[in-house]
């Protein structure tokens, strides 16, 4: 499918958290994919799959438990401070919150130049100015807000500050979490498109994390969809929408509600029953075995492998073999 | 108009803080049918909100309703209420449901006593207590929750998201009010629980045809629930209408430009969405003319100086915007307007 | 008004684009913040101007014509008149002109206590909270003993065995106040380095030090400036006491708390002389802690959302 190199490969990752008293909360559970160089990941799943840890501990911010998660090759987790010092320079992060994700007591131009003086990618004064002009230009603002501070800002404005800082160190990966899931919908559509731009411009490899999954169809190449701390289905977006083939997966995109009152009417809608068990003791065999319909009793016993059923397209699933 | 619960007549509300008088909402008339739902759309800030706090007398100091503002429920005028004309209103006919349950549930109280006490404070003495328990588990049922009975001796932290918003629902409803204000209900939630709490809300309308207000910035939901729309920008009314005029025949180029600015999950496109540069207006100092014409790509020399009046385009559709006049500049204009080409 | 528009060839054509609009803009500084908050607070404008001008007057107390520690037999007792605005004490020295240098001898103290307490005290805190762990542990239990500590009467101890002056007084003073704004500062570390622009910073490569003074720093400045006006007023409350006990300045250098104490041996004959440092003592104190109130009000984090 993807001939360009492989950029992140992550394999059996797993990320357990201590829940007190000898339990674990297993919020990553054995994930494995990768992602080839200029391409968006997409990873959608509700509230509690796992999906931001997951993502976390793939960009090192968080220690793993077991598998292994290489970037371009090198063990993201066993690296020297040198390394991991070239690796800031590689890989960025787009926060969810613009009001949370920038200092409060500081400048826009600080704040985008801070990448800048830590990696010394400028020569002198001057140059750090043209650079930072350069960034606030490219992600659509201008140089008077240089000076401001963020306060002045809209949720919208914030956002595109820190997209701004993300790629002041001319990244190469960009690891979006929900960066759009605090704004309002008109606000979203313009960091959508500018994420977009920029990933086609500057050759960018995401790794996009959001719940909104039309959101999430239109900026990625490929979805992978998380439940319960299991990756359960893989495959290109449009393929993943129009055939879905995990049961979770159909009924998630049955569930989003759709901007059109006559394709809405005549959808026929999955009603899933229940709730998403507790990651402290998830189900044993397939982890969505208790809301399922075509549950059989294997399902409950062994938790399916994440399989290429078809060319690209990997479902983690005993209905497909 | 047949069947009307709800008319709001030139409803403004102002927040009076310490930077100057907030204009939250602006002079707006609308009105809300019985039995169905209307659907309050906009963004952030648009005064949506607060239009639900005042049909609920919960607007409190610094904010206040302005003299000439109006709201007739089933002919009576809710604005001169006494407080315990409110409080016997409030809960008895219209009840209303927020975005977090677990916030707006008392954390140390047993559920079976939050539903009871909405219907004890509205209880003339005629139904005893056994009467009240057996009113909680049949709505506690209605709601979808199974084992009401176990349920009635739980705590909110015990019970999942989905089912907090089930209880609060069962709360709200259960003094049969006629008017149902929901304040983005499913907000919160995930879209499979999204899915389960929109289905449940459809089937009580049928069940107990109470009308509902529904207030969110989610326009899938929109089109999934709504009759009636009613689409605010910056305190005003921009468009409003049937739900298929608003989705299929926007004429307002903010409800053109949000309907268009979500990507659809059913459609294979991958084109740059439509976006709404700039930001919302300063509701402190409002724009003379149009609210929206420093956003508007279309906006002509008249929308800054004047505001638009409020067209009738028939069947109920209303649209505030100079591009439905006659005269109006519409080349390029991507939906339907009044206006004519000029060259 | 409205009607006044009238329509012209120009009113349906496209407007020109303008420049984009930035949109509402929230503007918010810190010292725009505390301006608006005593402007709109009586009690703290009368603060602010009682302080300016007591440490105005403190400043160029020796503008006075009198030497506050000349003795003067003639003028023994003397009441108050135009020369001797307060009168004079039982030595004949200008009590105004005294209550003037006392008030240096305390603000010094008061300032330089608060000062040393809130350096050691922040350093601490920031490194307690940033480094976390057993390090943190030990730090904070160490600090636990520290306030757990009866300070007055150690201090009484403390004092009784040095030998008094005003860095010593400075010193016991701090040593047995830095623990509390070490707590104060180590709480605000603990929740700014969990924030997403610090992990911002450190996934941009920042080192611990960076970090610390680039964003910890300047974000905690707002708690430790109450910290701060607070502790000048526990501190010159402090040294009075101690002075009033015999333990401070010595005789006859002037503090408002030894004045007190010198007027306690003819408080039947002469209350005012106990009255005019006692008023001193409690206005000063007084202010500083509506400051610190003001400050507090004035830092809490607002909604601009």
């Amino acid at each position: 499918m993807n001939n360009r190199p492989i950029e992140l490969e992550v394999t059996n990752l797993c990320k357990y958290f201590d829940a007190g008293k000898k339990r674990k909360l297993k919020a990553v559970d054995d994930v494995s994919f990768v992602i080839h160089k200029g391409e968006t990941l997409g990873i959608v799943g509700e509230s509690g799959c796992g999906k931001t840890t997951c993502g976390k501990t793939c960009i090192g911010m968080l220690p793993k438990t077991a598998g292994m998660v290489k970037y371009k090759g090198k063990d993201v987790h066993s690296m020297s401070k040198k390394e991991r010092f070239d690796f800031t320079g590689k890989v960025q992060m787009i926060f969810q919150d613009p009001y949370a994700s920038l200092d409060p007591h500081q400048k826009v131009y600080d704040i985008i130049a801070e990448g800048i003086r830590i990696h010394k990618l400028a020569k002198n004064q001057a140059e750090e100015e043209r650079m930072v002009l350069e960034l606030l230009d490219m992600v659509g603002l201008n140089a008077e807000h240089a000076m401001r501070n963020v306060h002045e800002f809209s949720g919208g404005q914030r956002q595109r500050i820190g997209i701004a800082r993300a790629l002041a160190v001319d990244p190469e990966f960009l690891f979006c979490d929900e960066p759009i899931s605090a704004l309002d919908v008109s606000i979203q559509a313009q960091i959508i498109n500018l994420l977009m731009k920029l990933q086609k411009d500057r050759d960018l490899t995401m790794l996009f994390i959001a719940h909104d999954l039309s959101m999430v169809k239109h900026i990625s190449d490929r979805i992978g969809v998380m439940y319960l701390g299991n990756m359960v289905e893989l495959a290109p977006a449009a393929e993943l929408y129009k055939k879905p083939l995990h049961p979770y997966t159909e009924a998630l995109l049955s569930a989003v509600p759709i901007a059109d009152p006559r394709a809405s009417r005549e959808r026929r809608k999955i009603m899933l029953t229940g709730d998403v068990p507790s990651p402290v003791n998830p189900p044993a065999g397939c982890r969505f075995s208790g809301r399922c319909k075509y549950v059989t009793e294997q399902c409950m016993k062994v938790r399916p492998e994440l399989k290429e059923i078809e060319p690209g397209h990997f479902v983690a699933c005993h209905l497909h073999k | 108009m047949k069947n009307t619960l709800v008319d709001v007549k030139n409803l403004s509300v102002s927040y009076f803080t310490y930077a100057g008088e907030v204009q939250s909402v602006r002079g707006i008339s609308f009105s809300v049918e019985n039995g169905k739902t209307t659907a309050l759309v906009g963004e952030s800030g648009c005064g949506k909100s607060v239009t639900s706090k005042a049909l609920m007398g919960l607007i409190e100091k610094p904010g206040k309703i302005k003299e000439g503002s109006s709201i007739q429920f089933g002919g009576r005028e809710v604005l001169n209420f006494t407080e315990a004309e409110w409080q016997s209103f409030r809960g008895q006919e219209c009840s209303m449901i927020f975005q977090d349950a677990l916030v707006s549930l008392n954390p140390t109280m047993k559920i079976g006593r939050q539903i009871a006490e909405n219907l004890e404070n509205h209880n003339d003495g005629s139904l005893s207590a056994g009467q009240i328990r057996q009113r909680a588990i049949e709505m506690l049922e209605l709601v979808g929750i199974p084992d009401p009975d176990a349920c009635l001796e739980k705590y909110p932290h015990e019970l999942s998201g989905g089912m907090r918003q089930r209880v609060m629902i069962a709360t709200a409803m259960i003094t049969n009010p006629s008017l149902l204000i929901a304040d983005e209900p499913t907000t919160a939630l995930d879209v499979t629980i999204q899915a389960q709490i929109l289905e449940l809300m459809k089937d009580l309308q049928k069940k107990l045809g109470m009308g509902i207000i529904m207030i969110t910035h989610d326009l899938g939901v929109v089109a999934d629930m709504a009759d009636n729309i009613i689409v605010m920008y910056a305190g005003k009314i921009v468009e409003s209408g049937k739900n298929e005029d608003i989705f299929y025949d926007p004429r307002h180029p903010y409800t053109w430009a949000l309907m268009n600015s979500v990507p659809r999950l059913d459609l294979d496109n991958k084109e740059e969405l439509v976006t709404i540069e700039g930001t919302i207006p300063d509701m402190i100092h409002p724009p003379k003319g149009c609210a929206f014409c420093s956003r508007c790509p279309y906006a002509m020399n008249v929308c800054a100086e004047l505001i638009p009046e409020v067209t009738d385009l028939g069947d109920g559709h209303t649209v505030a915007c100079w591009l439905n006049d006659p005269r109006a500049d519409i080349s390029g204009v991507p939906f339907r307007t009044g206006g004519a080409h000029h060259e | 008004m409205e009607n006044k528009y009238v329509f012209n060839e120009s009113s349906f054509q496209r407007m020109e684009k303008k420049q984009k609009d930035l949109g509402a803009v929230y503007r918010r500084s810190l010292w725009k913040d505390i301006k608006k908050e005593i402007r709109a607070n009586k009690l703290a404008m009368f603060a602010v101007i009682y302080l300016v001008i007591i440490i105005t007057a403190c400043l160029l107390a020796p503008l006075s014509p009198y030497d506050p520690n000349g003795l003067s037999r003639a003028d023994k007792f003397a009441p108050a008149s135009l020369q001797h605005p307060f009168g004079c004490d039982e030595f004949g020295r200008d009590y105004f002109t005294r209550a003037l240098y006392g008030g240096r001898i305390s603000l010094l103290v008061g300032f330089s206590a608060m000062f040393v307490t809130v350096c050691i005290g922040t350093t601490i805190g920031i490194f307690s909270g940033y480094i976390g762990g057993k390090f943190d542990m030990l730090l904070m239990r160490f600090t636990d003993i520290f306030l757990a500590l009866p300070s007055m009467l150690l201090m009484i101890v403390l004092n009784s065995f040095l030998k008094p002056s005003i860095p010593t007084l400075i010193a016991v003073l701090s040593l047995f106040s830095w623990a509390s704004v070490a707590r104060i500062t180590r709480a605000e570390t603990m929740s700014l380095k969990e924030r997403d622009y610090v992990v911002a910073s450190k996934n941009l490569g920042a080192g611990n030090i960076q970090i610390a003074v680039k964003h910890i720093l300047p974000n905690i400045l707002g708690p430790v400036m109450v910290a701060a006006s607070l502790g000048v007023a526990s501190a010159i409350l402090s040294e009075s006491s101690l002075s009033f006990l015999g333990l401070g300045i010595s005789i006859p250098h002037a503090s408002w708390g030894s004045m007190l104490q010198g007027a306690q041996a003819f408080i039947l004959d002469r209350p005012i002389l106990a009255v005019y440092p006692g008023v001193l003592i409690l206005l000063t104190v007084l202010s500083f802690n509506i400051l610190g109130d003001v400050l507090r009000s004035a830092l809490e984090p607002k909604i601009v959302k």
